[in-house]
């Protein structure tokens, strides 16, 4: 409200840093502080005394779930207002509601205050049709998170849990299917975020739009975690000066982003290492591989059709641009940067050797079989997602016959129910 | 507000109605294409031994890993204590089913998998049912035959009581602490907990897949622990006289007798480390000073009622009362001789206490269902053991062979010796330990089957002698060497700066 009421720029400034200062105090205190302060001596003086020793333990222990979502929704609300584009809320029951609208607390999407509180406060007329949207939304994105997502993770989580005990091939195979697990899993909570408040009559932003058919590392970005990547791209990448003042400052934008999207997933090296990577690969398509644009020739034949030179370039690119987002990943997944450094070594090696026991001592070696319905999910998402649905899952699936979608929704349920994934794996998102 | 109510309600309700029955025809496929039993097998082996217990066997030990744990190399005889039990009770039917890291809240869930009225049941009869119909009605039991006595006989023998059957529950102390609580390892185990019900198989597999059990993971269970260990008292009488060394950073000088006792584990065991640092390059005491930290962590807590085990223990007779069922209590030995020679009386009063608060309830539990055909019994091994033991010594026939008696004159418990984790507490025991809880439980049974005027042919136990002598005790230094002379080394330094 200061912000808005103050009349001077320089208070309203204030105020604006005031609040920003004050929400990324909590951030830092729940997510930094442990990261920072290390094992420090004043930590140890902390501990030692009984009136701040549950601050290291809370710094230590706990991470408020979604803290990092609705820190940054509520910046964009002070920042919005200091702009002049939105009213600030003078009834603070209905800002919190603003802030804490359950089905997107804990992962997001990260709403805008404009979108978001001109819903939540119109008046309530359910409609079957968001109602029944809702209710498909909820059933693809559970489909998605049990189905597909934590059976990945079952493979994944015995890969990372002992990696130097699989072979060169199930590493690949692990950093494949982790690529899709944190997709899925991400995916699925956004749907099932989204469907739950359309139950509510409340449209939320679609958080990824078909991210594995981009071209490049800045397109990926685009139909990635959109809300993340709107939010950095509107109040960080434009404010530092974006693409208008030559490629120095733009490179120096996009790297400022990228840090600070590795540091939002996660006060440790290994997100830091993941962020500045993507950094590199969106100044490296932008700078470096735009100038290969020549190879894939015409974007039209005479007939008006995409020649098949093109179609061949623009599939190498949509390979490529999913390849290195997959590499990187693997900064993502890694506990610490000396288990990212081995299964880099792994993956790229020459004729990578394990130090498997089997054979050796008869000790069974751990294995990453665990069942035939992991790559039947996977393509099936794989399918659905790259090829067969051009709409959000509600409206693809609203096109067909009632005993075609119900033989769906059947099919859905069974495969959550029957074939669910059994290892205990909360939503990737949910540590953010 | 009605009309969209009237709108949507019925659309939903129908949708509901239509999930339900694709969910119940799902679980008839699930279940007959016998896709339940591989995933119940995979996902909870234990259950499918329980079945297999509940259906053969007259007493159902229910145990953890001291059940079955032994050095393959140095113990004296690999039976496990439900095996030995078997040899003292030739004329019951004893199922031991051991899982390592259980407690009593899982097996306070493992008895929901108990069959209703079980008491009344003969042994094997689901087989005795299904050989009913393979043989065209004639009464022939195929599991009884197996294991030789008839369904007539036995209800015989039964005298037409409920109560033949018994559960033996192994209680660990160790177990009801922080350390075991919030173990990194709960969650797989409450997994596999799920399957431990009757209830429909479909909901079971969905309970796994929507993780509806306590999930904790390893990092908020440290982070449970952390907190015990910070903020539980550890003074039994809550006076203010057992100040922390942390208060006073180590001022030693305030160190008297009423300064003895630390506030809780987190200053014990920060007082440990600080006063361990100086002398970290000894080897023999670097080598005790994690088993000196996994014993504070293990055993330094105090128990109450709002302990949950402690509740599980409750629900645990509250069910076999339900089913007419016996139950008997282990209370396994915990590694006393080790707790004492590492921290004295400081560490082992607070284990006294714990064995205490346990052995009233169970005493309490011995009288109240003294009478009637449902009885609740225990077995203090501490107890038994110490008694025995110093007989023996009077006796002049003591088995302790070459085990001093310092810290430990009245035999108040076993020697270290006997536990085959030498540098870690737990109650993992050697064969002759083991044969001597079987022992113990097996009269335990026995005097309430005595009691019921169940007779039974055969009574004499065919248990293999153990007879402890030098060379029949482990020999140690083959694998394991003992603990001992690294807490010699300990001892001289914890008597000059931790006590």
């Amino acid at each position: 409200m200061r912000v808005e009421q103050d009349g001077s720029l320089g208070w309203k400034k204030f105020w604006l840093w005031f609040s920003i200062g004050s929400n990324l105090t909590m951030l830092l205190m729940f997510k930094y502080l442990d990261f920072a302060l290390g094992d420090s001596a004043m930590v140890r003086w902390m501990s030692d005394h009984n009136a701040t020793a549950w601050i290291v333990e809370l710094g230590k222990y706990t991470i408020p779930a979604g803290i990092s979502f609705y820190t940054f929704q509520s910046i964009s609300y002070v920042v919005d207002v200091y702009r002049g584009q939105e009213k600030a809320e003078h009834n603070l029951p209905k800002f919190m509601l603003y802030v804490s609208f359950f089905p997107q607390l804990v992962a997001g999407p990260i709403e805008r205050f404009g979108k978001l509180h001109s819903q939540l406060f119109a008046e309530y007329s359910p409609r079957w049709e968001d109602v029944r949207n809702g209710l498909r939304l909820v059933i693809y994105g559970l489909f998605l998170k049990v189905a597909v997502a934590d059976n990945l993770a079952s493979v994944v989580d015995a890969f990372y849990s002992d990696h130097t005990s699989f072979t060169q091939a199930e590493a690949w195979l692990a950093t494949f299917y982790f690529t899709f697990q944190v997709y899925t899993d991400f995916f699925g909570y956004s749907l099932l975020a989204q469907g739950s408040a359309l139950l509510f009559g409340i449209h939320l932003m679609d958080n990824f739009n078909k991210p594995f058919i981009a071209k490049s590392i800045p397109e990926f970005w685009q139909r990635w975690h959109i809300s993340l990547s709107t939010w950095f791209r509107d109040y960080i990448f434009i404010p530092v000066g974006g693409n208008k003042r030559g490629p120095w400052v733009l490179a120096l934008a996009a790297m400022l982003v990228f840090f600070t999207s590795g540091l939002w997933h996660g006060a440790n090296g290994t997100m830091i290492a993941f962020g500045v990577a993507q950094g590199f690969l969106y100044l490296f398509d932008r700078f470096v591989f735009k100038k290969l644009e020549f190879v894939g020739g015409h974007f039209h034949d005479h007939r008006g059709r995409l020649p098949l030179r093109r179609r061949l370039w623009d599939g190498f690119r949509t390979v490529k641009t999913g390849f290195f987002f997959m590499m990187t990943l693997v900064w993502f997944r890694s506990a610490t940067m000396d288990q990212a450094s081995e299964v880099f070594g792994m993956l790229w090696m020459p004729g990578y050797i394990n130090c498997r026991l089997d054979g050796l001592v008869g000790i069974a070696a751990p294995t990453l079989a665990h069942g035939l319905q992991i790559p039947l999910f996977l393509c099936i998402f794989l399918l659905l997602d790259l090829w067969v649905m051009k709409d959000r899952a509600d409206v693809w699936l609203g096109k067909f016959s009632m005993p075609i979608r119900w033989s769906m929704y059947v099919a859905m349920a069974v495969s959550i129910w029957i074939w669910g994934g059994a290892v205990n794996h909360p939503f990737v998102y949910f540590q953010f | 507000m009605m009309a969209w109510m009237k709108d949507i309600a019925p659309k939903v309700l129908l949708r509901l109605a239509v999930g339900v029955l694709v969910f119940f025809l799902a679980n008839i496929w699930y279940v007959t294409s016998g896709f339940y039993k591989k995933e119940r097998v995979k996902f909870s082996p234990v259950a499918r031994k329980l079945d297999s217990a509940f259906l053969y066997g007259d007493v159902v030990y229910l145990g953890e890993s001291s059940n079955t744990s032994f050095n393959p190399w140095t113990d004296t005889f690999g039976y496990s204590v439900s095996e030995f039990l078997q040899m003292y009770l030739p004329q019951n039917r004893v199922r031991g089913v051991s899982h390592d890291g259980y407690h009593v809240g899982l097996f306070s869930q493992m008895l929901g998998l108990m069959p209703e009225h079980w008491a009344l049941r003969a042994p094997g009869f689901e087989e005795f049912d299904r050989g009913d119909l393979d043989a065209g009605g004639e009464k022939t039991a195929l599991g009884s035959v197996k294991y030789g006595v008839n369904n007539d006989n036995w209800y015989k023998l039964n005298d037409g009581k409920l109560s033949r059957k018994t559960v033996v529950i192994t209680v660990n102390m160790r177990s009801f602490g922080p350390s075991a609580m919030f173990n990194g390892n709960e969650a797989s185990n409450q997994q596999e907990a799920i399957f431990y019900s009757h209830r429909t198989a479909l909901l079971n597999r969905v309970f796994v897949s929507l993780h509806h059990y306590d999930n904790r993971d390893s990092r908020e269970m440290e982070r449970a622990k952390t907190q015990w260990f910070r903020t539980k008292d550890l003074r039994l009488d809550n006076s203010t006289n057992g100040r922390h060394y942390g208060i006073t950073h180590g001022d030693l000088v305030s160190k008297g007798e009423e300064c003895y006792r630390h506030n809780t584990v987190k200053w014990w065991l920060r007082d440990l480390q600080r006063q361990f640092a100086p002398v970290s390059g000894d080897a023999d005491l670097a080598r005790v000073m994690p088993m000196t930290e996994a014993y504070l962590k293990e055993f330094a807590f105090l128990l109450d009622e709002e302990n949950p085990r402690v509740q599980a223990l409750d629900a645990i007779v509250a069910k076999c009362k339900q089913e007419q069922v016996n139950v008997v209590f282990v209370l396994l030995i915990p590694n006393f001789d080790h707790a004492h020679r590492l921290f004295g009386a400081e560490l082992t009063q607070l284990m006294d206490y714990n064995m205490d608060f346990l052995r009233k309830r169970f005493a309490g539990w011995e009288k109240e269902y003294s009478k009637g055909d449902f009885k609740v019994g225990y077995v203090d091994v501490q107890r038994l053991y110490s008694d025995c033991q110093l007989g023996e010594h009077k006796q002049g026939v003591s088995e302790d062979v070459g085990i001093g008696t310092v810290g430990n004159p009245f035999f108040d418990w076993a020697g270290g010796q006997h536990y085959t984790d030498q540098w870690y507490p737990t109650e993992h025991v050697d064969a002759h330990i083991r044969r001597f809880i079987a022992q113990k439980t097996a009269e335990k049974i026995l005097a309430f089957q005595y009691r019921d005027r169940i007779q039974t042919g055969v009574t004499k136990p065919m248990v293999p002698v153990i007879k402890p002598s030098v060379n029949n005790q482990p020999n140690w230094n083959i694998k394991m060497p003992l603990a001992d002379t690294c807490l010699q080394s300990w001892k001289d330094f914890a008597t000059k700066h931790l006590r």
